[in-house]
């Protein structure tokens, strides 16, 4: 072998391994341009359509102090925009914490709502409401902490019912059936407290069903301030994320503290999932279609997975919130319904077209 | 590295009960003995992946218990631990995971961990590979990434837990005369479990042979191999005679004439 040949395959090398963290930095971007145009399209759609050339003159003029149109101003920045940015960040909330729950497990099936830690988060905050709890830890309210509270014991329950702990990956049998046991018995409960509770507990219906309706300024701060912790952590723990793709042993083999990071996973992805509850009530599938679909694309790295999957979640929900508040307005849809009912199908697409590239099922 | 008093157990029943080890620098030592006789837990001990009950594993002249786990990561590490890729990773990403005991803050890869995974990768002859996915490789092609994963943590030493199984035997004669050439070039130390006795025999400086969580026989291959050793130790009589070409002891066993139920036709079909 020559030199110029060593060199040339040196080189093709080097490019080989440059290219997966081009292409990470790629999707986010093109990820994050997605998000903004999702919000600024959907903060025009509505009972008064506005155009997008207008949209962000007025959120440029209200960050700016400067409000030329006061109706059109407090539609937009006043009703619309708390709305589109819980979405976001519900969305991207439940998009890294089902990415993490899913390297966690190792298994593709686990997603907060699958595992039951969303039904956990959603007895909390029913209790919570129930028994008329007046708490204050750090400035949160009963309702989050309760949700959080619920959120990690439910993952701990499913994480120990399937036989976390044990050498070996958790089936997704084993996780689903005990995510499914453990969703059942939480929604049981909190039907149980609606029951008992008749009119007073009206709203804990709507934690059940999911909505973004009733957003408004302090769930913004709120959800703002839970999700940028823990998404903020789950960069952090991205490599251990990838480390135990290859399992408990092989982590360990890697330098990590497999047992200290599942413990700070499983906190991270139920402090998110905890936060969106609160705010806006089970919405199912985001967290098990978004970084499914983003995995499919940009491969398994965490440390572009976990940021791709919370843009991407913020984009799909802010998509899925503005189709259910228009389409049959002025009646609305749950939210939750439609990220089942959009989700499915672009899931089911994504995976015929990679699955024929790439020539058979890696899944 | 050294190995003293080292007692094992899983919940209450001791794997490994005892046993003395000396590795030294850039040598090759294997472990061999009957399936159950405590050589994966040995080798798990080794990395501190489970504590012992008792006695000590040093490596460096250190307490392996002394280092913290990522600096003992870029010290140790291990070939045929991992479970089967089950999410999408192309090769150079795969062995990129390799780095991971190198990096710190928010895990980003710069110069220096990119040419100590192309030069993984080219000892290996995986450089070809970079861009295919983990889960379309044969199993040769994956053992080789394997390895190309751990030379990237730039390791003092190397586990191997069963390397060859699942390979044919030029895939296997292949994997070892790359880590015998490694281990020359550049100081390597391996310490390997084996299936193969004969292939052990070969490579090997030093082989151990265990029973029950103890080294019943440990030294250079022509010591340790002795029929009268394997007999006691796999429960089936063996002819031991000299490799035709190389001066080193190979065991040739005896068809009809296995004395138990674990002998080494069941060794084999694991």
């Amino acid at each position: 072998m020559t030199a110029a040949t060593v060199t040339a395959a040196g080189r093709r090398v080097w490019a080989a391994l440059a290219r997966p963290a081009a292409r990470r930095r790629l999707a986010v971007t093109a990820l994050g341009a997605a998000l903004v145009l999702a919000v600024v399209l959907s903060l025009g759609m509505g009972a008064v359509a506005v155009p997008p050339g207008e949209v962000l003159r007025i959120l440029m003029g209200w960050l700016t102090g400067d409000v030329a149109d006061p109706a059109a101003h407090r539609i937009i920045v006043g009703i619309r925009l708390p709305r589109v940015l819980l979405a976001c960040l519900v969305g991207a909330g439940l998009g890294a914490a089902g990415a993490a729950f899913q390297g966690l497990f190792r298994n593709p099936m686990a997603d907060p709502y699958v595992i039951g830690v969303s039904g956990g988060a959603a007895l909390g905050a029913a209790l919570a409401v129930f028994l008329g709890l007046q708490v204050n830890v750090l400035g949160f309210g009963a309702v989050p902490v309760l949700a959080f509270a619920g959120a990690v014991g439910a993952a701990l329950l499913v994480h120990g019912l399937a036989g976390g702990g044990r050498r070996h990956a958790m089936s997704v049998m084993s996780l689903l059936l005990a995510g499914i046991a453990v969703a059942a018995l939480t929604q049981a409960v909190v039907s149980l407290l609606v029951y008992l509770s008749g009119e007073r507990l009206r709203p804990i219906v709507f934690w059940q069903l999911g909505s973004l309706n009733g957003a408004a300024w302090p769930e913004v701060a709120l959800m703002a301030v839970y999700t940028g912790a823990g998404l903020a952590a789950l960069l952090r723990l991205s490599p251990t994320l990838n480390a135990l793709l290859l399992g408990e042993e092989a982590a360990h083999f890697l330098g990590v503290d497999v047992g200290r990071a599942r413990v700070q996973l499983l906190f991270a992805g139920a402090l998110m999932t905890a936060a969106a509850v609160s705010t806006s009530g089970v919405i199912g599938f985001v967290g098990l279609i978004v970084p499914h679909g983003v995995r499919l694309v940009i491969g398994s790295d965490h440390r572009g997975l976990v940021p791709a999957a919370a843009l991407a979640g913020a984009a799909f929900l802010v998509a899925c919130d503005t189709a259910a508040r228009t389409l049959m307005a002025p009646a609305e849809i749950p939210v939750g319904i439609f990220t089942a009912l959009a989700g499915a199908p672009f899931f089911l697409y994504l995976l015929r077209r990679y699955s024929r590239r790439a020539g058979g099922s890696r899944l | 590295m050294a190995v003293t008093g080292l007692r094992v157990g899983y919940g209450g029943r001791l794997v490994l009960d005892g046993v003395d080890l000396r590795v030294g620098p850039g040598q090759w030592v294997s472990i061999l003995g009957p399936n159950g006789s405590g050589k994966t837990t040995l080798l798990r001990a080794v990395g501190a992946y489970l504590k012992p009950v008792s006695g000590t594993v040093t490596v460096d002249g250190r307490p392996a218990a002394s280092f913290g786990r990522r600096e003992l990561a870029r010290l140790l590490a291990a070939v045929g631990v991992d479970l089967p890729p089950d999410f999408p990773l192309a090769v150079g990403e795969y062995v990129m995971l390799g780095r991971i005991p190198h990096s710190s803050g928010w895990g980003w890869e710069d110069a220096r961990d990119r040419q100590a995974v192309a030069r993984a990768l080219e000892q290996t002859g995986t450089a070809g590979l970079a861009d295919r996915p983990m889960d379309r490789l044969s199993a040769g092609e994956r053992q080789r990434a394997q390895l190309a994963r751990a030379l990237a943590q730039e390791p003092a030493v190397l586990l191997l837990d069963e390397p060859t199984v699942h390979l044919d035997i030029s895939r296997q004669v292949e994997l070892l005369d790359l880590l015998q050439r490694l281990r020359s070039e550049t100081g390597l130390t391996v310490l390997a479990v084996l299936h193969d006795i004969n292939l052990a025999a070969l490579y090997s400086d030093l082989l151990v042979l265990m029973r029950d969580g103890r080294p019943v026989a440990s030294g250079p291959p022509a010591r340790v191999l002795t029929a009268e050793t394997l007999e006691a130790v796999y429960g089936c009589p063996v002819v031991v005679q000299r490799h035709p070409l190389r001066p080193v002891p190979q065991v040739f066993v005896i068809p009809g004439r296995a004395a138990g139920a674990a002998g080494p036709a069941a060794e084999t079909a694991r």
